[in-house]
């Protein structure tokens, strides 16, 4: 979803008008998805019984998503883009270890 | 609750979102589109049957007859009116004009004699004219505050929404006298509409026509002349089932609300294209060297023009000048992109085809109806004593080692709402963006996110770089606009001369203007 948004912004950078907005509505969009991915990492440690590093990720992912709506809304590029590509790379790690095989814990019949 | 069911449960809820929202948003460009330069402007669709290309014999607008000449000046008279102009057959359009046609008559001057053109407005709203690529002094550049009003005032709101007043303002009702020093080089001006946050509109209605300076360097050339040196405006229109023109206005009044509805915001475009008022005419041409001067008056549309089928060994559109006058030597192009407001003079030899070959003008950019632009039917060969020499003019390279000062611009959108900014502020007449002095060498570096032609008034430039590289093919001569692309960076050099004031600096694509990207240059 987030590499979506680097698709838009390179859209636009070749001059397709339309998806500059389609980026500015896609952030809040990502913005609404980074709450829902904090929520579901808390829901995960409490009552899940699992690791609670990720609330400390997607807080980060949030107040990262967050600060990238208004840089990019101010135009504050020269953060905006390098910020971007961190959401991305953080996205993508926690995408790699939601699906990373585990070994079965103790107390699911697996 | 597995923690396996979890994890997946947690990329539910983020890629699921990401999939219904991802899907929504690829409706614009699709994503072979993406591959492709992004073109501004969104394209209005004419509500009538399009007329068929062709049909129309290419007009040519008529040179203005002087209402009196002294040693120094020539005097002329233009009446700003609505009037009725046929494009669509068998339907009139109401439009703005100078004089009564689309395009205004052509002007044409000898450099250094002074002309002065009294114009009077007749139209429902005010009008400020200004002379594209003129070395004018500021009291007749056409400063988008300084109104002429219509013949008996009106009652006219002097601030409008959105827009901060100016008290430097120079305002006169009914007739001023345009004066033209034109101290300048032979070249292909135009003059137009400059009416602030209304330009755009008051140029689709019509308000635009050719100045052309000639000297005594261009004389002694042989280039091809008389009814071979003809100016090809180029615009695009489209039409109302009644055959009124269509616009997206805020404020179709045109007199309190700047700009157009949200989906135009990055220019008109139309369906129908007009090449000196008529759609896709017809030019019957002798098999002889032409000289075209190609103008690019559209709102926002660009154009990649190409002869087709190209004459044998390609290089048909031999360009000998540029929007400040002629080149140092000819160049020979297979194709010409041009941004609204630029000029090419190309010399294209059609003795290169046989005599009874049809040739098309196409715009390797449109899609649909507006990739033809005109028809060039090629008749019987004839003596041509017309040359386009080896060498044309001398221009004197600019150093960049004497500039005075370097300043940096960045064109950017700002908002859907906030338009369009210059350094991330609107159009205010009241600050001073740059004051050069006179005399100064200046490199002005140019910085964009979409589509931006850049013009500035008073000084021609010559185009430096191009993205840290050389200028291109379409760089070349002395430019008054230049085209910058999607997150380009130009730099330009220049030296001001003339006349101590206040100018604007802007970019032409006039929706993009309108909504204020515009700024100041006060040269002292």
């Amino acid at each position: 979803m987030t590499f979506t948004q680097a698709v838009f912004a390179g859209g636009f950078l070749s001059g397709h008008y339309e998806l500059l907005g389609l980026h500015a509505d896609y952030g809040r969009i990502t913005g609404y998805a980074a709450v829902a991915q904090l929520i579901t990492a808390i829901l995960l440690w409490r009552p899940g019984r699992g690791p609670g590093w990720p609330v400390l990720v997607c807080t980060l992912l949030l107040g990262a998503v967050g600060s990238q709506i208004y840089l990019g809304f101010a135009r504050i590029l020269s953060i905006h883009v390098p910020l971007g590509v961190a959401v991305i790379t953080g996205s993508v790690l926690l995408v790699i270890w939601a699906w990373k095989p585990m070994a079965p814990s103790p107390e699911t019949p697996q | 609750m597995s923690r396996r069911v979890s994890r997946r449960g947690f990329l539910a809820a983020t890629a699921g979102a990401a999939g219904v929202a991802g899907l929504a948003g690829l409706g614009a460009p699709t994503v072979a589109g993406l591959l492709i330069p992004g073109q501004p402007g969104r394209q209005l669709r004419s509500q009538l049957p399009l007329p068929r290309p062709f049909q129309v014999p290419l007009p040519v607008p008529p040179v203005l007859t002087p209402t009196q000449s002294d040693l120094s000046t020539d005097y002329y008279n233009i009446t700003q009116q609505v009037s009725d102009h046929i494009v669509i057959p068998g339907m009139s359009t109401p439009m703005w004009t100078y004089g009564g046609s689309f395009p205004g008559p052509t002007i044409a001057s000898r450099s250094g004699r002074r002309t002065v053109i009294r114009h009077r407005n007749e139209l429902p709203q005010p009008s400020v004219v200004h002379l594209h690529g003129g070395h004018t002094p500021p009291e007749s550049d056409g400063y988008p505050t300084d109104l002429l009003l219509p013949v008996g005032g009106g009652d006219m709101p002097m601030s409008m929404a959105g827009m901060p007043a100016d008290p430097a303002a120079s305002i006169i009702t009914g007739e001023r006298d345009y004066i033209y020093p034109l101290d300048q080089r032979a070249a292909t001006l135009w003059y137009h509409d400059h009416r602030m946050g209304f330009t755009a509109a008051t140029m689709w209605r019509g308000l635009a026509g050719f100045h052309l300076v000639h000297d005594d360097e261009e004389a002694a050339l042989a280039l091809p002349a008389g009814d071979r040196d003809i100016p090809l405006m180029i615009t695009d229109r489209a039409f109302a089932a009644d055959g009124a023109l269509l616009y997206p206005a805020l404020d179709p009044t045109m007199t309190h609300t700047p700009g157009v509805t949200a989906p135009y915001a990055n220019g008109v475009t139309g369906d129908v294209i007009l090449v000196n008022g008529a759609a896709w005419p017809l030019l019957e041409a002798e098999a002889a060297r032409y000289r075209l001067r190609i103008l690019n008056a559209s709102n926002s549309r660009n154009y990649r023009l190409a002869l087709h089928p190209p004459p044998p060994g390609g290089g048909g559109l031999v360009q000998i000048g540029s929007d400040g006058g002629l080149l140092t030597a000819p160049l020979a192009h297979d194709a010409i992109d041009i941004m609204p407001a630029q000029r090419f003079d190309l010399v294209v030899d059609f003795s290169r085809y046989r005599p009874g070959t049809t040739v098309d003008v196409v715009n390797l950019l449109g899609t649909g109806p507006t990739t033809s632009v005109m028809r060039i039917q090629i008749g019987r060969a004839v003596a041509d004593d017309s040359t386009v020499p080896t060498r044309l003019s001398a221009i004197e390279p600019l150093d960049p080692t004497r500039s005075a000062v370097t300043r940096t611009f960045l064109f950017q959108n700002i908002g859907p709402t906030e338009g369009w900014a210059i350094n991330g502020t609107p159009f205010d007449p009241a600050r001073a963006d740059a004051t050069p002095r006179l005399g100064d060498i200046e490199i002005w570096r140019f910085v964009t996110d979409f589509n931006h032609p850049i013009h500035l008034h008073l000084i021609s430039f010559q185009v430096l770089s191009r993205n840290s590289t050389t200028p291109s093919a379409y760089d070349q001569g002395w430019k008054d606009t230049v085209a910058l692309h999607p997150a380009e960076e130009v730099e330009i050099i220049t030296r001001f001369t003339g006349y101590p004031g206040r100018y604007a600096f802007h970019c032409h694509n006039l929706e993009h203007e309108d909504m204020a990207m515009m700024a100041n240059f006060v040269t002292t």
